[in-house]
């Protein structure tokens, strides 16, 4: 294949990925609008102040998928932008929680609650907005694909000189045969997964080249039931912020 | 009273589509994925299902193919829903579907009228 047409790939699904996971929300921010001025059944106080909280968090996962994509961007044309992102040493934890407070509201609108099953403790060298960013996109693309009424688990824990952080669902496993192949192609280019299809794989893609620009990298566990997605970040040598 | 069935992976969308067709005097039940819904459907026949194109597990075109291998489920009216309907959709009318609408251009009159014209057309 010529190399030009080759290197063009990525971001071409990327572009395709990114129209398809706009036009959801967009769709949905006009349905919103919609509701909120359908003369033909008003909404009570309760429900206009639920509506408008909806056209709030959906402007504001936009606004980020967007800043996301733009950051993508830089560092596919740019890998030494990687280099530029400020680290410090973070407590994954305590970040993980932060993330999972604002989805609160996504996770019960889909019946579902986000657990973290870990001690904070645990140093990660990382960017904290960055790291926000990984942790968002993981818990959302959880929450898409487990089935109602189900958790979304957090775990970390330490692996030598990594900081292992894991999204646990009760979705669509991965298969076998997908699975080995996916140990070498996950998070190269966006790709919908097998049995996940409503979703293109974009915060995945997303969430892969964000841990690579931090020294870590996106992983696929193995789990008995749904799946489990896990990034490796840096373990930093200071002692507990806690 | 007709009652609805809303297969949609997003549930504010589907939240928006309940209010505007309860709106309109019908019953609506909403879940999330196919597997759902044919428990559902055991339990409340519908009167018109309406099918997001794209869910997780079984796709649209999968709970379409699902719908008419059961006797009991094939004659339900299909309004099909998506946001990124492909170029060129092949004829469904064999599988139930009575129209296709553009999530982006979709309007609360827009739905009342597409669901209203095909249940009076069933009834008739």
């Amino acid at each position: 294949m010529d190399s030009r047409v080759e290197s063009r790939q990525p971001e071409a699904a990327v572009f395709a990925a990114a129209a398809h996971e706009l036009k959801s929300p967009l769709a949905l921010v006009q349905h919103i609008a919609q509701t909120l001025a359908d003369t033909q059944t008003p909404l009570s106080e309760i429900e206009r102040a639920q509506y408008l909280a909806r056209l709030q968090f959906t402007s504001d996962r936009m606004l980020r998928l967007v800043q996301q994509l733009a950051i993508s961007y830089r560092l596919q044309a740019d890998e030494q932008l990687a280099f530029a992102f400020a680290t410090e040493p973070l407590n994954a934890v305590e970040v993980c929680e932060g993330v999972a407070h604002e989805l609160e509201p996504f996770a019960r609108a889909y019946n579902q609650h986000i657990e973290i099953a870990s001690q904070r403790g645990q140093l990660v060298v990382a960017n904290r907005e960055i790291l926000h960013d990984i942790i968002a996109n993981l818990i959302d693309n959880a929450i898409r694909h487990n089935p109602t009424g189900g958790s979304v688990r957090l775990t970390s824990g330490t692996h030598g000189n990594v900081v292992r952080l894991g999204v646990h669902d009760q979705g669509a496993g991965v298969g076998q045969a997908e699975l080995r192949s996916l140990r070498h192609t996950l998070g190269a280019q966006p790709q919908p997964l097998g049995g996940r299809s409503a979703t293109s794989g974009l915060g995945l893609y997303i969430v892969g080249q964000f841990a690579a620009a931090m020294g870590g990298n996106l992983g696929l566990g193995r789990p008995e039931q749904g799946s489990h997605f896990f990034v490796d970040l840096l373990r930093s040598k200071q002692m507990s912020l806690l | 009273m007709p009652h609805i069935l809303i297969i949609e992976d997003d549930a504010w969308m589907a939240d928006c589509y309940r209010h505007w067709l309860e709106a309109n005097g019908h019953t609506v039940n909403h879940v999330t994925n196919a597997q759902s819904a044919l428990d559902v459907l055991d339990d409340a026949p519908a009167d018109l299902i309406l099918l997001d194109l794209l869910l997780p597990h079984a796709n649209g075109a999968q709970m379409l193919h699902t719908l008419q291998s059961y006797a009991d489920l094939a004659s339900i009216p299909v309004v099909l829903c998506s946001s990124s309907l492909p170029p060129h959709l092949p004829p469904l009318a064999a599988y139930g579907v009575r129209a296709v609408l553009d999530k982006t251009q979709l309007t609360p009159t827009v739905l009342r009228q597409t669901v209203g014209e095909i249940l009076t057309n069933a009834t008739v």
